[in-house]
């Protein structure tokens, strides 16, 4: 209950940090799906509260579907609040009026919850595929809050990016923003740890 | 550089409350860019009540205070009252020098005196100084002694709590550039304004790469997310640039040169 480590779920990577922020840049919805699956089959075997927020090209009902090809009883943990997946329009209709400090303040509340109701922590994912390049620079400021005030929370976070949507640029601007970036260059995984630097 | 400390999205943003002992650099291809954002700098600074120095050339300091005017601002009252204070960078350098170096007592003879007096004035809530003085250096071919009087001008600036800006006139889509100064200058700031728009140059940077290199995927992609960067907040589409120079130097002029190319806003180009 209260290690400060967990699975990934990730072949190639096993224990990561609560508080850890990761991210991971996917080329379609095989590849996304490839690591959201194992990171919340993990997240719920961990008896962590795990929230997929998701997005095109992975909608909540092929999360769901993902999910259950691989053995998880997805109803049930649904049912008994372990799982929630919800499709990001559903969820930003409640969320888009706050700033990003307060949604950040959202996640650190729904920890206290989630530990409080016996849960050993927090895993969520959020695929933005929905963002404009005008909400760009603002979103990167929530990233940056999150960076900063997850860390010593026992949330585990993995931050989902198409490749090639955002320029090079904007893979810098993401991986600033970020404890570490998940690379899925064979078969297994591997975590590429940011270096320090202002970008 | 803190790892979570905020990154500005615009320069106007930098500038306006710096962070303390923040020591920013200006990379600057024309004076009209220059007077925007070192007035901007000068203006936020005397409105909220600071203390100013400013160490430039004659022309420099001459279209500052038109600038000053022009926002309302009454240099020459600002001046009569301790607030604001001109100095000739060209003559201050004529000063420091001493052979191809730098004479470090008469450097801070010359600016750490006066703002130390400056910073003792209790009227004032904090202490901003703008100089040039590496700029006119650098042009004269001294770059040694260039790099000795930023390292100076740190120092004094720490000392005194003051937030520095620097301006340094390069052409950020020559590769010369970046063979000489321009990465050790961007080393020796705590942020780097490389640019006087940020989206078109975030455009430029971008497109071009994906033009020259194409899409970032596979070993690249690795490479860059391991990158180990440069130790200064500078915005993503500069650090590209020094990404590219250091792990694809082979494709950085072609690079360079399409970022230069790319069409300014309103242009036919754009249009089509």
């Amino acid at each position: 209950m209260n290690s400060a480590l967990t699975d990934c779920g990730l072949p190639g990577i096993r224990r990561i940090p609560y508080g850890v922020h990761m991210c991971h840049f996917y080329e379609g919805r095989e590849d996304l799906a490839a690591a959201l699956v194992p990171y919340f089959k993990a997240g719920l075997r961990n008896n962590e509260r795990c929230i997929w927020i998701t997005a095109a090209p992975l909608s909540a009902a092929d999360a769901r579907q993902e999910l259950s090809r691989t053995g998880v009883d997805v109803d049930a943990a649904v049912a008994q609040g372990a799982l929630v997946v919800r499709d990001f329009s559903e969820w930003y209709a409640e969320a888009e009026k706050l700033k990003g400090r307060q949604v950040v303040d959202l996640w650190l509340a729904e920890e206290e919850r989630a530990l409080a109701e016996g849960y050993s922590g927090l895993r969520i994912t959020g695929n933005v595929t929905f963002l404009q390049p005008a909400d760009w620079e603002e979103f990167m400021a929530y990233e940056a809050l999150v960076d900063e005030a997850f860390p010593p929370r026992r949330i585990v976070t993995l931050c989902t990016y198409r490749l090639g949507e955002h320029g090079a640029s904007g893979v810098l601007d993401v991986v600033h923003r970020h404890s570490c970036t998940l690379d899925h260059p064979d078969e297994g995984w591997q975590i590429l740890t940011r270096s320090v630097s202002g970008i | 550089m803190p790892k979570n400390e905020m990154r500005h999205a615009s320069w106007q943003e930098l500038l306006g409350p710096p962070s303390p002992a923040s020591h920013i650099v200006q990379i600057y291809d024309s004076d009209d860019f220059l007077v925007a954002a070192v007035g901007h700098f000068v203006v936020e600074g005397l409105r909220r009540g600071e203390a100013v120095l400013l160490t430039g050339t004659e022309t420099h300091l001459r279209r500052l205070r038109q600038h000053l005017h022009s926002q309302g601002l009454n240099a020459d009252a600002a001046m009569r009252a301790g607030q604001l204070l001109l100095s000739d960078a060209d003559a201050g350098v004529r000063a420091i020098l001493d052979g191809q170096g730098i004479d470090a007592a008469r450097y801070e003879a010359l600016t750490g005196e006066a703002l130390s007096h400056m910073r003792a004035d209790e009227r004032f809530s904090g202490l901003r100084w703008w100089g040039e003085m590496t700029n006119i250096l650098h042009r004269q071919g001294r770059d040694k002694a260039a790099l000795a009087a930023e390292a100076q001008a740190d120092a004094i600036a720490k000392r005194h709590g003051v937030t520095l800006l620097c301006s340094f006139h390069c052409d950020r889509f020559d590769p010369r550039s970046y063979d000489g100064m321009m990465r050790e200058v961007c080393c020796r700031h705590t942020h780097v304004i490389p640019a006087q728009d940020y989206v078109r140059h975030r455009l430029a940077v971008n497109h071009a790469i994906e033009e020259v290199v194409g899409e970032i995927r596979g070993p690249l992609l690795q490479s860059l997310m391991s990158w180990k960067g440069l130790p200064c907040e500078l915005p993503s589409s500069q650090a590209l640039l020094f990404w590219v120079r250091d792990c694809i130097p082979e494709r950085f002029a072609e690079v360079l040169e399409r970022a230069r190319a790319y069409p300014h806003p309103g242009s036919s180009m754009e249009a089509a």
